[in-house]
């Protein structure tokens, strides 16, 4: 391992001074999952290492007026443990349920899954489904965008030197908005997503159709995509299986999966028209199973 | 859809390699205080062949296995081990230790016959005591005896000894001969789920059965049954060393070179089928590397039974199964009149 210098900073604001006093010189470290691994064998370390991980003001998960807000440091263990997220957005704990072993979910935050900007991030497609925003927030003060504005390229993301993402919040009219995450690794255990897929959908009272869907995918293009052509497909449609599975069919051709030595591009792309049909349907049971809750 | 089927696969295993010198030895000294040392240079490897051979050693002795001590794979102070190797350690370095404890078991009763006043032959080791046989109340302790035989005979209960399975060379013209000492025998059976959108395989449950003479330890031999489950699993469904045009490997980290995770394993069910090799070592054979032979096999001929498609690669990885299971399909449907 080749040294580097390291600062701990103790709360949000003072991370924000250590960001701003050493520009790009500066890498943050939050549960280390990714950084750490990256340090050991890197020919090119850090300038500095900025260590976040003791800044608990970025660790809460609480409801607010404009919707749910996700601190940045909130491991992927605490997400699968807060009874909000269970109430408000199940589909957050598929996610983090199936991101690395117990000791990645201990260790590894949502914030820092979203900033290593893999295109395989288990922690993407479920908060793009539910359109989930982002506080971002340096020297200059704070400014909030929607998450998928974040993603440039494969480990690539918009924010510059001195930036650092504070929140992820889910906005209010999305709190209870039916969803499920589907992940397809060549493992049960540990493994990195081949494909990974989230769908969202509110149900037309009365209609029994589709309003207002969402579809996000992974692990198939540069960076967590929504597929728009398979969204205005479902919009409005009655909810049937034959329409899921259509809607599966078009977000498969929108994607732009690659062929490695994992699997081909054609194996991934009915992968995708598997797990968004898949998505839809456990949203939707996920939704039925609520009203019955409900009326009983 | 997600479609059950079930396979058998059995196979044969060859315990202790006669075509060449295949030599284990051992050196046993028993004690003053009624323990005994175990020199061998065979390596433990987690699989627990340290535990049988010390209980080897105890039962040839007729003491308790804790009171063995095994030192081992010190090439300082052990003797020479042709290794943990072609599943022959419980077999060849077993039989090594059963000779050399009985060498020492035979000072002993050359030493306790005047004691008890009758021919050494009339003797057996059991209980922590040399006793006369049929007589379990003539006897005196191990360690009494080992301390008369070192103080008063001058002659301490050491035993060496080595084994060679009988080596039967090769017919120069016909190629035939006899390679191996002993066979195992197994039969194992695998319920898959397969996943006909995905081709995901899911094993739910696998039943060994399985013959390695007599069980010294059945709760080990389970261990490695289940063990070589894990990696027949793997050789099944997951693992493949992927190489470059230049020859590199390209999956050289435990990411790419996928492998069964705790999450991956099936319920499993162990049968050991007991029986006597009187070659081996209180009947014992073997177990490590059989245990997995049959399993990717039964695997297949589950996912054939399950959705009627047969994989003759390994890897049998999702993606091979489904495109098995599309040319099936297509396959049907040109058969169909329009």
């Amino acid at each position: 391992m080749k040294s580097f210098g390291y600062v701990a900073a103790m709360d949000a604001k003072h991370a924000i001074e250590l960001l701003a006093e050493h520009g790009a010189a500066a890498k943050i470290l939050a549960g280390g999952t990714d950084l750490l691994v990256e340090l050991k064998d890197t020919q090119r370390p850090p300038g500095i290492v900025v260590d976040i991980s003791r800044a608990r003001d970025l660790k809460d998960i609480v409801l607010t007026d404009e919707g749910l807000r996700i601190g940045a440091l909130a491991t992927h263990g605490e997400i699968m443990r807060s009874a909000l997220i269970r109430d408000l957005c199940p589909a957050l704990i598929e996610a983090a349920h199936s991101i690395g072993a117990v000791q990645t979910r201990n260790l590894g935050t949502i914030g820092g899954n979203l900033m290593t900007c893999v295109p395989s991030m288990d922690s993407g497609p479920a908060l793009i489904a539910l359109e989930a925003q982002v506080t971002v927030a340096g020297a200059d003060g704070q400014r909030r965008m929607p998450l998928v504005d974040l993603f440039v390229g494969p480990r690539k993301t918009s924010l510059t030197p001195g930036q650092l993402l504070v929140e992820i919040v889910i906005p209010k009219p999305n709190l209870g908005k039916p969803a499920a995450f589907q992940k397809f690794g060549l493992r049960k255990g540990q493994a990195l997503a081949l494909v990974n897929a989230a769908a969202a959908f509110w149900i037309d009272d009365g209609k029994d159709a589709f309003k207002a869907p969402c579809i996000a995918l992974g692990a198939v293009a540069p960076t967590v995509i929504r597929a728009p052509q398979a969204e205005a497909y479902l919009a409005g449609r009655a909810i049937t299986p034959e329409a899921m599975a259509e809607a599966g069919r078009i977000a498969a051709t929108e994607a732009k999966p690659i062929s490695d030595f994992r699997a081909s591009a054609d194996y991934r792309r009915d992968l995708i028209a598997v797990l968004v049909k898949r998505c839809l349907a456990a949203a939707y049971a996920r939704a039925t199973a609520k009203t019955k809750e409900r009326v009983s | 859809m997600k479609r059950r089927g079930r396979g058998i696969a059995c196979m044969w295993y060859p315990i202790g390699f006669t075509v060449d010198a295949n030599p284990s030895a051992a050196v046993v000294k028993v004690n003053e205080d009624g323990t005994a040392t175990v020199l061998t240079g065979t390596v433990e490897t987690g699989q627990g062949s340290l535990t049988v051979l010390g209980q080897i050693a105890a039962e040839a002795l007729g003491i308790a296995a804790d009171d063995v001590h095994v030192v081992s794979a010190d090439t300082d102070v052990t003797p020479m081990d042709t290794g943990a190797i072609a599943s022959r350690t419980t077999y060849v370095t077993g039989n090594a230790i059963r000779l050399a404890a009985e060498n020492a078991k035979a000072i002993l009763f050359e030493t306790a016959g005047p004691m008890l006043q009758v021919m050494p032959s009339q003797l057996e080791a059991r209980d922590r005591k040399i006793q006369v046989k049929g007589f379990p109340q003539r006897s005196v302790s191990i360690g009494e005896v080992a301390k008369r035989a070192q103080v008063g005979l001058g002659r301490p209960p050491i035993g060496s000894a080595s084994w060679n399975p009988p080596t039967v060379a090769m017919d120069p013209e016909t190629g035939q001969g006899k390679p191996f000492s002993t066979y195992v025998y197994a039969t194992q059976i695998a319920e898959v789920e397969v996943d006909d959108e995905t081709g995901e395989v899911d094993v739910l449950r696998i039943v060994a059965s399985h013959d390695c003479g007599t069980p010294i330890n059945p709760m080990l031999v389970e261990g490695q049954v289940e063990g070589g489950i894990s990696m027949g699993i793997g050789f099944a469904l997951q693992e493949e060393m992927l190489f470059n045009a230049q020859g590199c490997q390209i999956n050289p980290n435990l990411t790419n070179y996928i492998m069964p995770t705790s999450l991956d394993m099936p319920e499993i069910v162990v049968d050991i089928v007991e029986n006597y090799d009187p070659t081996g070592p209180f009947g014992a054979k073997g177990v490590g590397e059989p245990s997995l032979v049959p399993t990717a096999a039964a695997i297949l001929n589950a996912i054939h039974d399950a959705v009627g498609v047969r994989i003759t690669s390994l890897p049998a990885t999702s993606e091979k199964i489904l495109t098995a299971i599309k040319a099936k399909r297509a396959g049907e449907r040109k058969q169909v009149p329009a």
